[in-house]
């Protein structure tokens, strides 16, 4: 019997988790105003090795969002506004189950 | 490591220390920086090879040195596009003020002592950009060279060498790391200097003097005898 990952875990897991977002699709629909969205905020610590061999501390942020939502799917180089900061998308990973994660960059670091 | 290496680099660190648009500098690429730091900026001894000046097999060891010494820059920013021209920017600006430092890329020269200065051989001399001079001290000036010797008797002018014979190569690479809160890119400038070096044997048992004493071939020691004192130089 089939499962609806999408119905039955990711919607109720956005329910509770998710918070408001704006999408600036300027490479998924580049005419289109920036509209309202929703998504997971999470992020982790990264450590990137230079060339010189030292470390710069740095972190991943990510926003987990439920493709259902969204009429035309988030491409990389959309931009979105979380918590007052805007982000590149940077990569899109489908997760095959209806969710995505999608990598972000800081448009003002 | 030489001398010599270390100080090509305190010159250049000088030089750059503080240079417009860079929020950290660094005698070492090595340790943890923080991304609120950027843009960075260090410089650092990368590496020597020591060449036979001449014959290997010939008088003292001597050699001529290519010094490389990194520079590695690195900056943040939301575009890359931004990026790679702030870096490129900051890579030239870099390069060529240090190539046209006439007090960084020179043949040595003579130098007047200042007043209440007492230079010496081998002490580092600083350029004063301020008061336009030569100067011991270091405070706020950049590495001219070093005293080699004074020229004429009591008359304060003294020789000071050049930091390096030559700029052998220069080489950049770029490095975008994929991952992190935003775009980073980093350069590594590697500009390499030619200095020589000679390792003279230490010696220990100076030639203080000798006394010799000559006797005629065929007759006993009594005899008349010419003695002869030959004296260290000084």
């Amino acid at each position: 019997v089939p499962v609806d990952f999408d119905t039955l875990v990711i919607k109720p897991a956005m329910d509770v988790f998710s918070k408001a977002m704006t999408v600036k699709p300027l490479a998924s629909q580049p005419l289109v105003p920036s509209y309202a969205a929703r998504g997971v905020w999470s992020k982790r610590p990264v450590d990137i090795a230079t060339e010189g061999g030292g470390i710069l501390s740095s972190e991943e942020r990510k926003i987990g969002i439920r493709l259902s939502e969204f009429v035309v799917p988030i491409a990389v180089l959309d931009q979105v506004k979380f918590d007052g900061d805007w982000y590149w998308i940077d990569d899109v990973d489908e997760d095959g189950q209806g969710g995505a994660s999608l990598t972000l960059k800081a448009v003002n670091p | 490591v030489s001398t010599q290496g270390l100080r090509i680099r305190d010159a250049i660190f000088q030089r750059l220390d503080g240079w417009p648009g860079f929020n950290s500098f660094e005698l070492t690429p090595m340790g943890t920086a923080q991304p609120d730091k950027l843009p960075s900026l260090a410089v650092y001894l990368s590496g020597e090879v020591e060449r036979a000046d001449g014959d290997a097999n010939v008088t003292e060891p001597k050699f001529i040195n290519d010094v490389t010494i990194g520079l590695a820059f690195m900056r943040k920013a939301g575009d890359q596009t931004v990026l790679e021209g702030s870096l490129d920017s900051d890579v030239d600006g870099i390069k060529s003020a240090l190539l046209t430092d006439p007090t960084f890329v020179h043949f040595g020269g003579a130098y007047q002592e200042p007043p209440g200065e007492d230079w010496a051989i081998g002490i580092p001399i600083y350029w004063d950009k301020d008061l336009k001079r030569a100067t011991l001290d270091p405070i706020d000036n950049v590495l001219l060279g070093v005293c080699e010797y004074a020229i004429g008797t009591n008359t304060g002018v003294w020789r000071v060498g050049e930091l390096f014979e030559g700029v052998t190569q220069i080489t950049r690479r770029n490095y975008w790391p994929n991952n992190g809160e935003t775009y980073f890119a980093e350069v590594r400038l590697e500009m390499t200097f030619q200095v020589r070096i000679s390792y003279p044997p230490v010696i220990e048992d100076d030639y203080l003097g000798m006394r010799l004493t000559t006797h005629q071939l065929g007759n006993g020691a009594d005899a008349p005898a010419i003695i002869t004192v030959i004296d260290a130089v000084s």
